[in-house]
């Protein structure tokens, strides 16, 4: 049996699927898909939520596809929809505020925080996905995606003002919650 | 000791920005059934799109043309209804509908034998500006076919309007005129009908029945061909240009 394939370039695969190419699209999908979800898992509270956010986001990048220029990278384009599609989600679904009791997480023995590295993504990714979506969204778009408190504002909804409070909320929940695992980590190590 | 604010968000950076998670079946399915849904969806927006376009062009079409148009329609209805005359045989009924321009009745109610009663009554619209179409030698006047065996004229209450006596033998009866209008009205509504009764199978159809509605001469401005769930356009009547595709079997 003889399997043949070919390679197609990002810009090929671009072109056949303007034409409504369905195996194009998957192809492209397939590229691209594992990645764009890791961007979605951030956003969301799951992964069930994040496959939903993925699959909204693939249906605007294909019906969108003339809108590339082929300026800048696909993968960034692609990205920043995979961003905005997270955060109609979350517009969407306008989940009310997961409050974490931060006097709970103040009562934890706080441990110095000088082995971060024994901190792995998964750990990170759930510390990220316990915040509360307004915590959650500012904290992703401004610490990991680079964007400034008047974008973050802009793309929100919200006042400049209240993009820093909730991002200095959320870095000290995740800085709590960081010492914790560490410390939970150095319990478990001794 | 607590972690700086730029070495937290460095931390997350590193760990967060690449990480990279394989999704389940399920969201490719359903970016290929909403995009599908979406497709469809387009396509029929563009179907409406057409078919309004298409309407409006043919209105805007007849509006321009309507008043040459027009004319030529009436001239044709009056053609044949302007050679009946009111010679009619004596037991035959005859209704002679011509609009909008007249509505002209003429009974007659006596069998032949009988004293013949020939009773014509003229409906003139008030609105109407020009003459009936019918030719009528005297049209206010009734007039009585008198045969050899009747001696006597018909009683005054049987006549609504004036009367005078005609002499058979110096103005013959014409040769049924009326079977002739008999004859030409029932086709025109069997062709109607069948019009009528013909089913709507596609697009094209649906637009010649649009366009009949609006167009009533035989060839009209656009035509369709809608047989097999084909719609090619067939025929186009502009009034100075005029294109019409013959059907295979006819030929």
């Amino acid at each position: 049996m003889m399997f043949l394939e070919r390679t197609f370039t990002i810009d090929e695969l671009i072109k056949r699927c303007k034409t409504g190419d369905r195996k194009a699209c998957e192809l492209l999908y397939k590229g691209f898909a594992s990645k764009m979800l890791g961007v979605c898992m951030r956003y969301a509270t799951d992964k069930m939520e994040a496959e939903d956010m993925l699959q909204n986001g693939f249906i605007k990048v294909f019906s969108r596809l003339n809108d590339y220029r082929g300026e800048g990278l696909f993968e960034g384009w692609m990205r920043r929809i995979m961003i905005h599609s997270s955060i109609e989600y979350y517009r969407k679904h306008h989940k009310m505020l997961q409050v974490i009791d931060t006097t709970e997480l103040a009562s934890t023995p706080l441990v110095d925080a000088s082995a971060p590295a024994n901190l792995n993504a998964a750990d990170l990714m759930d510390m990220v996905q316990q915040l509360s979506p307004g915590y959650r969204m500012v904290l992703n778009l401004y610490a990991i995606e680079g964007y400034s408190h008047k974008e973050i504002a802009e793309i929100m909804g919200i006042s400049e003002g209240a993009s820093k409070s909730q991002l200095s909320r959320a870095r000290n929940i995740l800085k709590q919650l960081v010492n914790r695992s560490n410390g939970r980590k150095y319990e478990y190590a001794g | 000791m607590n972690m700086p604010d730029k070495e937290l968000d460095a931390l997350f950076r590193a760990q967060l920005n690449n990480i990279e998670t394989e999704p389940s079946e399920r969201v490719w399915a359903g970016i290929t059934s909403q995009m599908e849904a979406k497709a469809m969806q387009r396509r029929r927006r563009l179907r409406m799109a057409a078919a309004a376009a298409i309407v409006m062009l043919l209105t805007a079409c007849l509006l321009a043309t309507r008043n040459n148009d027009t004319n030529a329609v009436v001239t044709m209805k009056k053609e044949p209804v302007a050679q009946t005359s009111i010679n009619a045989m004596p037991s035959a009924v005859a209704s002679v509908n011509v609009k909008p321009m007249v509505k002209t009745q003429l009974a007659v109610s006596a069998p032949v034998h009988d004293k013949p009663k020939v009773v014509a009554a003229i409906q003139e619209p008030a609105e109407m500006e020009s003459p009936p179409l019918l030719t009528v030698q005297e049209p206010q006047e009734i007039m009585i076919a008198q045969t050899k065996d009747i001696a006597a004229p018909p009683a005054p209450d049987d006549i609504a309007l004036t009367h005078k006596i005609i002499n058979p033998e110096a103005e013959p009866f014409q040769t049924k005129p009326v079977a002739i209008i008999q004859a030409n009205l029932p086709a025109d509504n069997e062709q109607g009908k069948a019009t009528e009764k013909k089913k709507i199978n596609s697009f094209g159809g649906l637009l010649n029945a649009l366009v009949s509605k609006i167009d009533k001469r035989k060839d009209k401005l656009i035509e369709f061909n809608d047989a097999d769930g084909e719609n090619n356009i067939t025929g186009i009547n502009l009034g100075i240009i005029r294109i019409k595709k013959e059907e295979e079997d006819q030929q």
